[in-house]
């Protein structure tokens, strides 16, 4: 019984499938080909994926299908993987969106990324972010009428060349880099456990390691993206995290006590890491700037860390973490962005005009004004 | 930036090591294996969510980034509360077998990794529901 009523599963799930590729648009402009195909093969994948497990259910005895109940779900998941973070993005397009997809095609080649850049949906309610599977970066509707936070576009991108890492031999040294990181963060952490665990102290302490090993393990997600988008855009994204910090942060020293998981790192810790990839990369003097302004900011002067804060992002490893990036991003020829070559850049560099618009902000009393007439060169540039 | 990245990120890798376990499962499943290539890659692909497992069981720190195995050691052991002790004894003596390249399995030991199979499974479940309800 159990068989066949599974088997209708599958075959309404291979149904649904054929349904939703009849949904995919036959005509896309150029920069939303690859979200076409890449939903068509998820869903072809799955299609397949679907019949082997209708042919494994004919050969099961009674009961034993607890495996194939599995691969049945993780089909299922990834048909709505392409139902509501892949197809939408293809039916939902304005001039926006447009503008945006055309945007990020031109930092792909701008930072001399290996994989074709994700398309940009514009109906996100949280924030920024990028779905790797469907290849589609998720932002704001507001966003292509700014220019501060656009730097967040090469953080989302630093998620996106992580995500490619398996499968691309142009990313070799990224993924090398990658388990290099994580074996640092291990090795740190085994150390200091295996000291405390020897000397005399709070019991808890051992805990809080071995909880922050499990932290750092996801958090260098985060980091790595936060490095790759300090050293391919420079000071443009550390100013557009102390802007995003002032507007959304409730504690820049947060730390969530074991056995509750913390998905980001500390804002705090954020800056302190572009800080370092600042100082890397030769803007010694925007980074003293950005964190003299950090340092006065009412987070940071009316608020302290709790105690154990203290064991979470020790510098050491921080400095380790930011020299293993900036040579894995060097080996993969992902552009580098220095001082030399930011005055070098063309002014219709995408990372000219967001170092620019940084300035700008700072400096000039019509700011706005600036901004409207840069972005409407750039929407004509984009069209 | 939006925490929604992150969990897309650790959705797709469990996911993806889901099937490759299951692939495996059903392969090891099967009379008359030979020790081969094959075989091998197989037992590794177990081994990718067995052992990260049974490293916390062990109190060691695991490397893998293919799965949260401390979500997933949470989901088990509130399944087998009731005899947790003796249970987790079964992972830990799963992983050490795998590891030295037995792969006959016993009705025991298939349990056991449906076991597992099913706390990533709960575990993938999850992080997909956290991405659906941006």
């Amino acid at each position: 019984m159990i068989q066949g009523y599974l088997e209708s599963h599958v075959k309404e799930q291979i149904e649904r499938s054929l349904y939703l590729k009849s949904l995919i648009p036959r005509k896309v402009y150029p920069e939303l080909i690859g979200l076409a195909d890449r939903c068509s093969r998820i869903l072809d994948d799955n299609i397949g994926y679907l019949r082997f497990l209708l042919q494994q259910l004919e050969l099961r005895n009674a009961g034993d299908v607890r495996d194939l109940y599995r691969s049945f779900r993780v089909a299922y998941r990834d048909i709505e993987t392409v139902e509501y973070f892949g197809i939408p993005a293809l039916h939902f397009q304005t001039d926006s969106s447009k503008f945006l997809n055309k945007f990020i095609f031109a930092i792909k080649d701008e930072i001399n990324l290996p994989f074709v850049a994700p398309a940009v949906a514009c109906f996100s309610n949280g924030y920024f972010w990028v779905h790797g599977t469907t290849n589609v970066m998720f932002m704001p509707i507001g966003e292509a009428n700014s220019l501060l936070h656009l730097p967040d576009v090469f953080h989302e991108l630093g998620h996106s060349t992580l995500f490619n890492r398996e499968n691309d031999l142009r990313l070799g040294e990224i993924k090398i880099t990658y388990s290099e990181i994580i074996r640092k963060i291990t090795t740190y952490f085994e150390n200091s456990y295996n000291k405390k665990q020897k000397r005399t102290g709070p019991p808890e302490v051992p805990m809080i390691i071995r909880h922050l090993h499990s932290q750092w393990k996801s958090w260098v997600n985060e980091f790595f993206s936060d490095l790759f988008a300090c050293y391919t855009l420079g000071p443009a994204y550390t100013w557009a995290h102390l802007h995003l910090t002032t507007k959304k942060c409730d504690d820049v020293y947060k730390f969530e006590k074991p056995p509750v998981p913390q998905s980001h790192p500390s804002d705090d810790s954020r800056m302190k890491l572009l800080e370092i990839g600042l100082k890397k990369t030769g803007f010694s003097s925007e980074a003293q700037e950005i964190r003299s302004i950090w340092d006065c900011m009412p987070f940071v002067t009316s608020s302290s860390p709790i105690y154990e804060y203290q064991y979470a992002y020790p510098i050491s490893l921080m400095e380790d973490l930011a020299e293993l990036v900036l040579n894995g991003m060097k080996k993969s020829e992902i552009s580098i962005l220095t001082p030399e070559i930011l005055n070098k850049l063309d002014d219709k560099s995408i990372r000219k005009i967001l170092n620019e618009a940084w300035k700008n902000f700072w400096k000039n009393p019509n700011f706005r004004e600036w901004e409207t007439t840069t972005l409407r060169t750039l929407n004509q540039s984009y069209a | 930036m939006g925490e929604m990245s992150i969990f897309a990120s650790k959705f797709s890798t469990s996911s993806m090591s889901l099937k490759d376990y299951d692939d495996a499962l059903r392969y090891l499943k099967k009379k008359d294996i030979a020790k081969n290539p094959e075989t091998e890659a197989k037992i590794e692909k177990i081994l990718r969510v067995v052992n990260p497992v049974s490293d916390v069981i062990q109190g060691k720190l695991s490397i893998s980034t293919e799965i949260d195995e401390n979500s997933v050691l949470n989901i088990i052991r509130h399944r087998h509360e009731k005899d947790w002790f003796l249970y987790k004894e079964k992972i830990v003596g799963l992983d050490h077998k795998l590891l030295n390249g037995e792969f006959e399995l016993s009705g025991q030991d298939i349990d056991v990794l449906n076991d597992i199979g099913d706390a990533l499974d709960v575990e993938c479940g999850t992080l997909f529901k956290r991405l659906r309800t941006v």
